[in-house]
C-alpha cells in the first residue's frame, strides 16, 4: 500500500506525530497522599495540595517516577539521572494551581524508539522524542445545571506520563498499530491500565500533509482522542480536510482541534494566535529529581519480557501461529497461564496447549464471564490433560468432554478419565472385533464404498465410535476399516 | 531605553488575569519600563560558563530528592475542601458554564 | 508591674520556679497588645480569647508537672502569612479577608507543640510585598519608636506587624518571613534581633508563598539568646516540604557566650554605599573594631556581583510571585466577585482582591516569564549563581560577614518613596542573602542621628546559625543596647 494520497492536483504525504497521555498506576497521587480512584464520590479524593490551598507544597511520589523510568527503559530511551519539574501556566477550573506541574525543560527520558509492524509485515521504527511526567487535571461536569459547570477535583494530581513521538507516522494504520502495541506494553509493565474509555490512555494527534519531498507544512493538533477507532477517524477526516484546503488555494492554519465522535469530524478549539502563553518556569517547590544509575539498573531488572518479544518467542520457539501468539503474549495473565501450562506439560507440546487453551478455555471463561486469573482449571490441570492426549490415553474428542467435566468438578483429568472409564481403546484386537461386527451388519454399505462412495467410510467411523463410546483410537479405527473394507 | 507599549502592557494585564484602570496601567507602564531597563544591565555580564540557579539545590548540586511514598493518607474531607469555596452546590465547586 | 518586661528565657525561668503562671503572663501581654493595637495597628486578627483559654490549660499543665516544655504558656505573635487551623488567615489582603485556614503550618505547629500560645495574626505588607508595611489592606503598622516630633514612622516590612509587636512588648517573640529582608529590615528599624535562617532550615509548609526559592521563616526577638531558643523550636526537617534540607536537629544557642577569638569576619567593600547614613557607617566601623578587640580577625572582602543583586532579585522574586499567585482565582477560596463568565470572575476577583503593589509585581513577573524574555530570565538566574558564588568564595576564608542591615533609620509613614525602584533600593543590603540562600541576622547596635534604632547584619555560611548567634551575642553584650521604644516607656511595659 502506498502512503501517498492522490489529490486532485497532486500526491500528498501524511505526516503524523503522537502525544500519548498514560495515567500512571499508583495508589496515591503524584504530589499528594490523596487516593487515585475512578468513580468515587466527587471531591472526596482531594488533599489540600490538590485543591491548591495557600501554603501547600507538592512532594513527589517516588513510585510514580519509578513507573515512568520503567516505561522509559521499555521504550529504549535515555534516562536523565537528573530531571526537573516545571510549571506550565494556564487558568481553568480543572487546574487549581493556575499551572500544571510537568517536565518541560528536562524530562525524565529522551531519545527512545518503538517498533511497529506495517500491513505488509515489515517493521518500522518510531522515534520517541521524550517521556515526561506531569499531573493530571480535574474534571468539569456540564450537564448538572443549565448555566453552571460543576468542578470535581478527584482526578487532580493523578500521575501522567506523556510519551511524545517524532512525526514518523505516514498513515493511520501505523498510528493504530503504535497505540495498540504501546497500550499492550504499558499494561504488561503494570504502569498504566490502558483503559481508553475512562481516559486513562488518551492521545493528542499532530497531523499535517505535504507534497513528497517538501518541508513540513502547518500542523493541526487534535486533542484528547480516546479510542483507536476515533484516532483513525480523526486522522481520516483531518487529512481529507487539509488536502482540500491546500488544493483549493487555502492555507491550513496551525491550530488545536477537538474530535466530535458522533459526527466523526474535527473542530477548532483555538488557533495559534489564541494559543496560551504557558510561561514555563522551574517548579521551585521541588528539588531536582535525582536517581542513581544503580536505582535505574534495579528498575531495569524488574522489567520482564515485553509482549512483542514474547510474541516473537512463541512464534519462533513454540511454532505458534501469529494470531495465537499475539492473543497469548499481549496479555500478562494469558501468557502466564500458558507458560505455566507449558512448563508442566511432560510431552512439551506448546502448540497443542495454545490451541486447546484458546479454543476451549477461552470459550468457557467467556461463557462464565470470568478472567483467566479466576479460571477453575489451573495451568497444571490443562498441561496434564494435554499429556493424556499426547500419550494416547484419551482421544482429543474425549479430551474436550473431560475438560468440561474438569471445569464443573474441579477434578484432575486423569481422575475423570479413570472414574468415567474414558481411557482410549488402543488394543487392535478389541477395535478389530467392533470393526468386523459393524462391517458384517452392513454389507450393503461396504458394497457401496467399494463401488466408489468413499464418504460412507465416515459413517462407519461414527458407528464404531458410538459403539465404543468415543474411546476407540481414531487412527486405529481408520486403519482397520480401510484394511477390512478396501483390503 | 526600552519602553513597553500600551499594547504590551495590555497583553501582560490579560495573561495575568487582571483588569486595570487606565491610571494604573499608565503608572505600571512607567515602573515596568524602569524595572525592565534596570534588568537590561544584566545583559552585559558574561555568563557563558554559568549554570542558572533557580533554587539553592541547583547551586549546592544536592544529590538527593525528598520523596513521598506511594501511601494513601488523610484525604481532606469534602467539607474541608469546600470550607472556603465561595460558590458551591452539593459536593461541587460551581463556576459559570464553560463550554469547550 | 507588668510581666511584659521579661524576655522568653526570663519568663521560662519564672515559670520553672513557680514565680508566675501562664495565665498571668498571657494576661499582661494581652493588655499590652490591646494598647498597641489601638495605637500601632499590629494585629489583623487578635485571638485573645482563645489565648486566655489556652493559658488556663497551660496553668493546669504546669500545676500537674505536665508542661509541654519549659516554654509552655509563653505568648507569641504570628505573621498573618502563616496558616493557623480554624483561624482567619488574610496575608494582609482583602482577597483572603474571609479565608479560614483548614490546616496548620508546620512552623506554628512546632511552636504550639512546645506550648507557645499565639495572641493573634500580625499585620504585614500585603502578600509580603513591601518594605514598610504600608501595602497592608488593613492599614499601615506604626513603629512603636516615636520621637518628640511625634511623626508616625514605618516599622519596616514586610514583617512590620511582627517587629512592632515585639518592640511594643505585646509579645516577647513574633514569627516573620523573609524573602528579601522582611525579617532583618523591620528588626533593624525596631531595635530587635531578627534572623533569616539558611534556606531549607524551617518548613515552608503552610506559609503562603511569595517567592518559593527565597522565602524562609524566622524569629524576631528582643535578644540573641531568645532568638536561638525559638529557632530550636521552629526548625527541623518536614517531609511536607520537599525543598528542605535533611539535617540533624542541633542546639543553635550552643555557641552563645563562647569566645570569638580566632574567627574571621569579612567586611564586603561593595556594601559601602553613598546612600549609607553616616551614623550607620560609624557603627559599622565601631562594631568591626570591637570584634577585632576580642580576637576576631577583620578582613576586607569583595563580592563583585553584589551590585547586580537588586535587578536579579526583582526578576526572580516577581517571576515566582506571579506564578505562586496564579492559584488565587476566586474559585476555591478568597473573595469572588460575581460575574457572568468564568474569565470575568478571574479578572474581577484578582483585580478587586489585591492592592497595587501586588498587581505590579504580578505584571513584572508575567513579563519576565514570557517566552520572548526567557533569555533575560535565564540570565538573571545565572547572575544569581554568580552572586552566590561570590559568597562561596569569601566563605573559604571568612566565617562571617558584617554589614549594615539598612541604609538608615526608619522613615516617616508619609515619606515612603512613591517610585517603586527607590522603594526597592531599601532592600539593597538584605536581598543578596536570600538569593544565595544564606543565613543572616540583624541585631540592634544603637540609635541613629534621629534617635531611632540602627541594626547590623551578620551573614554566615550555610548552616552556620550557631556561629552567627555566637558573634551576635558578643556584639549584644558589648553594645548594651538598653533603649526601648517610646510606646513601652509610655505604658510602663518594661517595669
Amino acid at each position: 500500500m502506498s502512503d501517498l494520497i492522490q489529490g486532485k492536483t497532486s500526491q500528498w504525504e501524511i505526516v503524523i506525530g503522537l502525544e500519548t497521555h498514560a495515567q500512571i498506576i499508583s495508589k496515591a497521587k503524584l504530589f499528594s497522599a490523596a487516593k487515585v480512584g475512578f468513580g468515587d464520590e466527587p471531591n472526596t479524593n482531594v488533599s489540600f495540595i490538590d485543591a491548591a490551598l495557600p501554603g501547600v507544597l507538592p512532594v513527589p511520589n517516588k513510585f510514580c517516577l519509578q513507573q515512568a523510568i520503567k516505561t522509559g527503559l521499555a521504550l529504549n530511551g535515555h534516562i536523565n539521572l537528573i530531571s526537573y519539574f516545571d510549571r506550565k501556566h494556564y487558568f481553568y477550573p480543572d487546574s487549581p494551581f493556575g499551572y500544571q506541574i510537568t517536565q518541560f525543560y528536562k524530562p525524565i527520558m529522551e531519545n527512545g524508539y518503538f517498533i511497529i509492524e506495517l500491513a505488509n509485515g515489515n517493521k518500522k521504527t518510531i522515534k520517541i522524542n521524550r517521556l515526561h511526567i506531569e499531573a493530571d487535571a480535574g474534571k468539569l461536569l456540564h450537564d448538572h445545571h443549565p448555566k453552571k459547570s460543576f468542578v470535581d477535583l478527584n482526578r487532580v494530581g493523578t500521575g501522567l506520563m506523556e510519551i511524545v513521538t517524532e512525526p514518523d507516522f505516514r498513515n493511520k494504520e501505523e498510528v493504530a498499530d503504535y497505540i495498540t502495541k504501546l497500550r499492550v506494553m504499558l499494561k504488561s509493565l503494570g504502569v498504566c491500565d490502558g483503559n481508553m474509555e475512562e481516559g486513562n490512555l488518551r492521545c493528542d494527534i499532530n497531523i499535517s500533509v505535504r507534497k513528497p519531498g517538501e518541508q513540513f507544512r502547518n500542523r493541526v493538533e487534535v486533542k484528547n482522542v480516546n479510542s483507536v477507532k476515533f484516532i483513525k477517524e480523526a486522522i481520516e477526516y483531518e487529512v481529507n480536510e487539509q488536502i482540500n484546503i491546500w488544493e483549493n488555494g487555502g492555507e491550513v492554519k496551525q491550530q488545536t482541534k477537538l474530535f466530535n465522535a458522533e459526527k466523526g469530524t474535527t473542530y477548532t478549539l483555538r488557533t495559534k494566535e489564541e494559543a496560551a502563553d504557558y510561561r514555563y518556569v522551574r517548579e521551585p517547590d521541588i528539588l531536582p529529581i535525582v536517581f542513581t544509575k544503580l536505582e535505574v539498573d534495579e528498575l531495569k531488572s524488574q522489567i520482564g519480557e515485553l509482549p512483542e518479544d514474547k510474541k516473537e518467542r512463541y512464534i519462533n520457539d513454540f511454532a505458534l501461529n501469529k494470531d495465537d501468539a499475539t492473543l497469548l503474549a499481549y496479555d500478562n495473565d494469558n501468557s502466564m497461564f500458558f507458560e505455566q501450562a507449558v512448563a508442566n506439560n511432560v510431552h512439551k507440546n506448546p502448540k497443542a496447549i495454545a490451541s486447546f487453551l484458546i479454543t476451549n478455555l477461552f470459550a468457557l471463561l467467556n461463557a462464565n464471564n470470568l478472567p483467566i486469573s479466576k479460571s477453575k482449571i489451573t495451568p497444571t490441570m490443562l498441561a496434564n490433560l494435554i499429556d493424556l492426549i499426547e500419550d494416547k490415553t484419551i482421544s482429543s474428542k474425549i479430551a474436550k468432554e473431560v475438560f468440561e467435566k474438569m471445569w464443573v468438578s474441579g477434578k484432575n483429568a486423569a481422575d475423570i478419565v479413570k472414574d468415567d472409564g474414558l481411557i482410549q481403546i488402543t488394543d487392535v484386537l478389541e477395535i478389530e472385533n467392533v470393526v468386523l461386527q459393524i462391517i458384517n451388519n452392513n454389507k450393503d454399505k461396504v458394497a457401496e464404498i467399494k463401488a466408489g462412495k468413499d464418504k460412507l467410510l465416515g459413517w462407519f467411523v461414527g458407528q464404531i465410535m458410538q459403539q465404543t463410546k468415543g474411546k476407540a483410537n481414531p487412527d486405529l479405527v481408520n486403519k482397520l476399516l480401510k484394511k477390512h473394507i478396501l483390503g | 531605553m526600552k519602553k513597553l507599549s500600551d499594547k504590551e502592557v495590555e497583553r501582560l494585564v490579560k495573561i495575568s488575569y487582571l483588569e486595570l484602570d487606565n491610571e494604573f496601567i499608565n503608572n505600571s507602564a512607567q515602573s515596568l519600563t524602569n524595572i525592565i531597563n534596570w534588568v537590561q544591565e544584566l545583559k552585559s555580564i558574561d555568563t557563558s560558563s554559568v549554570q542558572p540557579m533557580f533554587c539553592l539545590a541547583d547551586f549546592l548540586q544536592q544529590n538527593f530528592s525528598t520523596w513521598r511514598n506511594d501511601d494513601v493518607v488523610n484525604n481532606a474531607s469534602v467539607n474541608e475542601i469546600l470550607l472556603n469555596v465561595p460558590e458551591k452546590e452539593d459536593v461541587f465547586i460551581v463556576v459559570p458554564k464553560v463550554i469547550e | 508591674m507588668s510581666l511584659t518586661k521579661y524576655c522568653i528565657l526570663e519568663l521560662s525561668n519564672l515559670l520553672k520556679n513557680k514565680k508566675t503562671k501562664p495565665s498571668e503572663i498571657i494576661n499582661d501581654h494581652i493588655k499590652a497588645s490591646k494598647l498597641a493595637q489601638q495605637e500601632l495597628n499590629i494585629y489583623i486578627t487578635p485571638t485573645f480569647e482563645n489565648a486566655t483559654q489556652e493559658a488556663i490549660k497551660a496553668d493546669e499543665r504546669w500545676n500537674s508537672g505536665n508542661q509541654k516544655s519549659e516554654f509552655d504558656g509563653i505568648p507569641i505573635g504570628v505573621k498573618d502569612i502563616f496558616l493557623t487551623k480554624g483561624e482567619r488567615t488574610t496575608n494582609a489582603s482583602k482577597f483572603l479577608d474571609n479565608f479560614i485556614a483548614p490546616y496548620e503550618s508546620t512552623v506554628t505547629a512546632n511552636l504550639k507543640n512546645y506550648g507557645f500560645i499565639s495572641l493573634g495574626k500580625l499585620n504585614m505588607d500585603e502578600f509580603a510585598m513591601g518594605s514598610a508595611n504600608v501595602t497592608s489592606a488593613y492599614g499601615p503598622v506604626v513603629n512603636p519608636w516615636k520621637l518628640t516630633d511625634n511623626i508616625s514612622r514605618v516599622p519596616g516590612g514586610s514583617s512590620g506587624g511582627s517587629s512592632a509587636a515585639v518592640a511594643s512588648y505585646s509579645v516577647p517573640m513574633a514569627l516573620g518571613t523573609d524573602t528579601g529582608g522582611s525579617i532583618r529590615q523591620p528588626a533593624s528599624l525596631c531595635g530587635l534581633v531578627g534572623l533569616k535562617p539558611t534556606y531549607g532550615t524551617c518548613s515552608r509548609f503552610g506559609i503562603i508563598a511569595y517567592a518559593s526559592s527565597l522565602d524562609q521563616a524566622g524569629p524576631l526577638t528582643r535578644n540573641v539568646k531568645d532568638n536561638a531558643l525559638i529557632l530550636n523550636c521552629m526548625a527541623g526537617f518536614d517531609e511536607k516540604d520537599a525543598s528542605m534540607v535533611k539535617k540533624q536537629k542541633i542546639d543553635y544557642s550552643a555557641n552563645i557566650g563562647k569566645s570569638i577569638s580566632g574567627l574571621t569576619v569579612g567586611i564586603p567593600k561593595e556594601y559601602t554605599s553613598d546612600k549609607l547614613d553616616s551614623a550607620v557607617n560609624t557603627y559599622w566601623k565601631n562594631i568591626a573594631n570591637m570584634l577585632e578587640s576580642f580576637g576576631a580577625k577583620i578582613v576586607e572582602v569583595s563580592l563583585p556581583y553584589t551590585k547586580y543583586a537588586l535587578p536579579v532579585y526583582y526578576v526572580m522574586a516577581s517571576a515566582e510571585a506571579s506564578s505562586n499567585l496564579a492559584r488565587f482565582d476566586g474559585i476555591r477560596y478568597g473573595k469572588q466577585v460575581p460575574a457572568n463568565t468564568l474569565e470575568e470572575i478571574y479578572k474581577k476577583s484578582r483585580t478587586n482582591g489585591w492592592g497595587e503593589e501586588v498587581k505590579r509585581r504580578i505584571l513584572i513577573g508575567s513579563y519576565n516569564l514570557l517566552e520572548e524574555n526567557f533569555n533575560d530570565f535565564i540570565q538573571a538566574a545565572k547572575v544569581r549563581a554568580l552572586i552566590t558564588q561570590d559568597f562561596a568564595n569569601v566563605f573559604k576564608t571568612v566565617d562571617l560577614l558584617l554589614t549594615p542591615t539598612t541604609t538608615g533609620e526608619a522613615f516617616g509613614l508619609n515619606e515612603s518613596p512613591k517610585d517603586p525602584i527607590e522603594m526597592y533600593l531599601n532592600d539593597i543590603f538584605t536581598v543578596t542573602v536570600n538569593l544565595a540562600g544564606l543565613p543572616a541576622i540583624s541585631i540592634p547596635v544603637g540609635l541613629g542621628k534621629l534617635g531611632l534604632p540602627i541594626g547590623m547584619q551578620l551573614i554566615g555560611n550555610y548552616f552556620s546559625e550557631s556561629t552567627i548567634y555566637q558573634v551576635a551575642a558578643k556584639i549584644e553584650e558589648q553594645v548594651q543596647f538598653k533603649d526601648v521604644s517610646s510606646f513601652v516607656v509610655k505604658n510602663n511595659l518594661n517595669i
